[in-house]
């Protein structure tokens, strides 16, 4: 479950025109957020409102040994914020859970910011105060350009612990890049993602381009320690042909340790996500299998949306390339009786046939997928479980986050095989290793 | 008190078995909290150097509760150990050895055993296994705040084994130790530990190599101490409550292990000699002679009473008193003397008070020599009549009229005083010197411990705040007893009598050797509350060890006490 303060900022950056997917840093954001979830390790409870347009501020309150909380607020001059952030009523669940991420070809996304320089120079500042410890966070993101943007965090703490990360991130749309310097460890780091296929074609009819191949590669160094990283990923995203249902196949390889991480998602249908991964040492010979699950569970109420049938592809099809036909047809209607129109005719209606079938086809599939789409987004989802397991670790992570009376509650835990404490009491399958519960409620 | 040294537990593998299971765990048990290197060879060597202590006081115990303390020691660091570590073998081919230099028993309430120890350890070797993470981007970003720390994708893990040996481990040590009622302390003053370090990485191993030289200091300065001190303390205090049920079960289990298995180390029966009940008492009747300890908070004990003196002291006091034989005491026979002092080391515990009271006997080679005053003797005799005799008993005089002159001069024969002729020829008893043959083996503990009472030498540690407080009550308390009762004051306290004068500066330098710790080390001096806590026996205002023979007696009473590395 996404805390407000993430989904205002993420609301910061779509209203801005930043994608949030197109940087190295997320690039498997898909796998991570169906394997390896975040499970809440203590009672928690959050009260978030936005005072203004403009501010938003969070109280948090948490007991696992002590008890403890925070204080947030967050400003930021970006338009329409207010409209994108929900109370935690309105809110689909969808968008605040972390989920199968729809990545979008870099042509669509790049369309908000090109209407001018009024979106450029909008800034998000964040703080947050904890107590009893009195640590203190902020965060800065600011953009520069419409390509670039800067973002600042800070940490500091009263044991002489304070860190300051600097991310310097530009992104082009078929490029991003990325500066990181940070003050923990004097680590340096840069990534670059580039995306291939991308282009959108000169004829937007003739093949509609549904998938993107990107390429990343990100480069550490941690000045202090001199120890080094590197990763490179490639990553592709299509949609089925025929049920336009998305996956995601991501390649990752890390040179100087040998691994070597495959992984392959899918939204199998609108409620149901899949994802597995598999990893390799080619060094150790280490291998691992993860699998992940997602299951959503749609509201009553929202019943309107039927699923898509042949007949109405069929229909729209004739619709839709209706422009197509009638000089065929009203010329054929005409009449003359002519050899020569006859045989152009002829030709002209062999030529539309032979091309109609893959128009239609295309088109079909278009369909499809903006349909699974819509069908997504509009979905009403009140309860969503998540389960992932690994084979090396033996443990199953469980999560249940759902809509509960206006609060958003995200309750769950990780369990492992055998204890690594008790081994002689086996009788219990599973031990559980942590759990916790979070509640929500947002204005 | 007694010790045992055990050498059969040396000489099979079961030693070595020993040590490696007690090693393993206690590295299991810290492993979670602390950097690999420094914890593995702080405790490797720590073994090493735990199994010659285990041979030193024959006293060890677990070394899982030992590290224990380390663990909450070390500041929570960055965590790259990917297992558990095993020690996969631990070999100790010979005997450590072990060498006790002093030994002391009975100086001071408040330690029970104070000794010196050489201890020497060879050819040990342990060989250590564990797996690190080798991917440190990976450990960074599992330590560092979520908050600002980028996004890594490089997460791979990787583990490596490594196996690290420690071949050769030659140590040797001098250590100071003292039992106590709540432990034992060890101190260790000069330590030269030598051993080959192999590492199945080589690119690290000059870089563990490093870091084990730096962590040697420490090791020998904190933790070892720390270490043993925790692990005797919980021994020491599982001992009170646990001895009651097995005593009556103790000699049964005492012959059956005795008779069965080679003991590694202590085990049950043989704490029970170590019991702290049993050194509470010994300790009180150590206590309850030391009756010059000026403890003035407590009443009613010896040491209270003014003008008691302990009697530890009565062979310096005797040496002091006014005799023949010690006036003349630069006549006696070394040779006599030495013989003298040989025999009564050995035999000391069948006879120990007639062999040291000193008669009233001129040594023969005052006669030979023709050195003697007569002038001089007869003051010495009369001094000691006045101060011994009672008013009704009459001096017997034996009157010699050599020459008209001199009829009222009294004699003293040149043979001997009426009182020493029937008690026998031996005239060279009661030197002040008390000279022991050191016991060089622990293998002869037996002679040690028998001659340690003839040579008892008690400084005594005293506040220094009370001191002068004390000894000013005192003169004043017995200033009025001298004016009415001369006799009686003089017979309680010969050290204030005013009018003895040849003797005059010997009683002023017994004076000062009794009370000269009291001078010099008063900044020794620890409270009691201080003592009571643990890891104040490691400090070195603690430490004060004052020994019997002629070492001990060196530091006791002339010299400062070696500095102790703590």
């Amino acid at each position: 479950m996404l805390d407000y303060m993430e989904s205002v900022s993420r609301a910061f950056e779509q209203s801005t025109g930043w994608s949030r997917d197109n940087s190295y840093a997320n690039i498997t954001a898909t796998s991570k957020a169906l394997l390896d979830f975040k499970i809440p390790t203590a009672f928690e409870f959050q009260v978030s409102n936005a005072t203004t347009p403009y501010t938003f501020n969070t109280t948090r309150v948490s007991t696992r040994n002590i008890f403890n909380g925070s204080l947030t607020y967050l400003y930021s001059d970006a338009d329409n914020l207010k409209d994108m952030v929900r109370g935690s009523g309105a809110v689909s669940l969808q968008q605040v859970t972390e989920t199968y991420r729809y990545f979008q070809p870099f042509y669509n996304h790049k369309s908000a910011p090109s209407n001018g320089d009024r979106l450029v120079r909008k800034s998000l500042y964040y703080g947050r105060m904890y107590y009893p410890t009195s640590n203190l966070e902020a965060m800065m993101i600011k953009r520069l350009t419409p390509y670039t943007q800067v973002k600042l965090k800070c940490l500091s703490t009263f044991n002489e612990f304070n860190i300051l990360t600097c991310h310097w991130q530009r992104d082009t749309g078929r490029n991003c890049q990325e500066l990181i310097f940070s003050t923990n460890d004097l680590l340096c780091g840069y990534r670059f993602l580039h995306n291939f296929l991308g282009t959108p074609s000169k004829m937007k009819t003739s093949l509609y381009n549904n998938s993107s191949l990107s390429l990343g590669t990100e480069l550490w160094l941690g000045l202090i320690t001199l120890s080094p990283g590197c990763s490179t990923t490639l990553r592709y995203c299509t949609h089925a042909p025929n049920t336009g249902r998305p996956l995601t196949l991501t390649l990752s390889w890390n040179p100087f340790f040998g691994n070597l991480s495959s992984s392959y998602s899918a939204k199998t249908s609108t409620s149901t996500t899949f994802c597995a991964k598999y990893d390799f040492n080619l060094y150790s010979i280490d291998s691992n299998l993860s699998f992940g699950v997602e299951v959503w569970r749609r509201g009553s109420t929202n019943q309107q949306h039927e699923p898509p049938t042949s007949q109405s592809i069929n229909k729209t099809d004739n619709l839709m390339y209706h422009h197509l036909l009638p000089t065929l047809s009203q010329s054929s209607s005409h009449g003359h009786g002519q050899t020569k129109m006859e045989h152009e005719q002829q030709l002209l209606q062999d030529l539309t046939t032979a091309f109609s079938t893959s128009l239609k086809r295309i088109d079909r599939e278009k369909f499809e997928i903006e349909n699974f789409q819509n069908d997504y987004s509009c979905a009403n989802f009140t309860s969503v479980w998540k389960l992932s397991t690994s084979l090396r670790d033996k443990n199953l992570k469980v999560l249940w986050e759902g809509k509960f009376k206006g609060f958003l509650v995200s309750a769950g835990g990780e369990f492992f095989k055998s204890s690594p404490l008790l081994d002689n009491r086996s009788r219990t399958p599973l031990y559980p290793a942590r759990f916790g519960v979070q509640l929500q409620y947002s204005t | 008190m007694s010790f045992r040294f055990n050498p059969e537990s040396f000489r099979d593998n079961s030693f070595n078995e020993e040590i490696r299971a007690k090693l393993t765990k206690a590295l299991n048990s810290s492993s979670g909290s602390s950097t690999p290197t420094m914890v593995e060879t702080a405790s490797s060597e720590k073994g090493a150097v735990q199994g010659a202590k285990m041979a030193a006081v024959s006293n060890s115990g677990s070394l899982g509760a030992a590290t224990d303390s380390e663990s909450t020691m070390r500041s929570r660091k960055l965590d790259i150990l990917k297992s558990d570590i095993i020690v996969s073998k631990v070999n100790f081919p010979t005997m450590p050895k072990l060498e006790i230099l002093d030994l002391d028993i009975s100086a001071q309430p408040r330690s029970l055993v104070k000794g010196i120890c050489k201890i020497s350890c060879m050819d040990a070797m342990l060989q250590i296994q564990t797996e690190i993470e080798g991917n440190l981007l990976l450990v960074y970003s599992e330590y560092s705040p979520e908050f600002t720390t980028p996004t890594l994708n490089c997460k791979g893990s990787f583990t490596i084994p490594i196996t690290m040996v420690f071949s050769g481990v030659q140590l040797e040590a001098i250590t100071n130790i003292f039992v106590k009622n709540s432990g034992i302390g060890i101190s260790f003053n000069d330590v030269n530990l030598d051993f080959d370090f192999n590492c199945s990485i080589k690119i690290l191993q000059s870089t563990i190599e490093k870091r084990l030289k730096k962590s040697m200091q420490s090791l020998f300065k904190d933790v070892l101490p720390k270490v043993i001190f925790n692990m005797s303390q919980s021994l020491f205090t599982a001992e009170t409550g646990s001895s009651r049920p097995t005593e009556a079960a103790s000699g049964d289990e005492e012959a059956y292990s005795s008779s069965t298995a080679p003991k590694v180390i202590l085990e049950e029966t043989d704490m029970q000699e170590l019991s702290a009940a049993n050194m509470l008492r010994l300790s009180t009747l150590i206590s309850s002679r030391q009756t010059l300890s000026l403890q003035a908070t407590v009443l009613n004990v010896p040491s209270t009473i003014p003008g008691c003196l302990e009697r530890q002291n009565l062979h310096r006091f005797n040496s002091r008193i006014p005799s023949l034989s010690n006036y003349y005491a630069a006549y006696k026979d070394p040779e006599r003397h030495a013989a003298l002092m040989k025999r009564t080391s050995s035999t000391l515990a069948i006879h120990p008070p007639s062999s040291l009271r000193s008669e009233n006997l001129l040594p023969e080679r005052v006669l030979q020599e023709n050195a003697y005053d007569l002038k001089t003797i007869a003051s010495i005799q009369s001094r000691i009549f006045d101060r011994g005799a009672d008013d009704n008993v009459r001096p017997r005089r034996r009157k010699l009229t050599l020459k008209r002159k001199k009829k009222s001069k009294e004699e003293v024969p040149t043979e001997a005083p009426d009182s020493g002729i029937s008690s026998g020829t031996d005239t060279f008893v009661g030197s002040p010197e008390p000279t022991t043959p050191v016991a060089e083996d622990a293998n002869q503990p037996t002679t040690e411990t028998s001659s340690i009472p003839a040579n008892t030498m008690l400084s005594l540690k005293l506040p220094t705040s009370i001191r002068p407080n004390y000894l000013t009550r005192l003169e004043r308390t017995l200033l009025p007893l001298e004016t009415g009762r001369e006799k009686a004051t003089a017979s309680i306290n010969p050290l204030e009598e005013p009018g003895f004068s040849p003797y005059r500066p010997e009683l002023h330098r017994l004076h000062s050797s009794l009370y000269s710790p009291l001078s010099r080390h008063g900044s020794m001096l620890i409270s009691s509350k201080e003592l009571s806590e643990p890891k104040q026996l490691l400090d070195p205002k603690g430490l004060n060890l004052l020994c019997l023979n002629r070492h001990a007696r060196k530091w006791g009473n002339e010299e400062e006490p070696p500095p102790y590395q703590i």
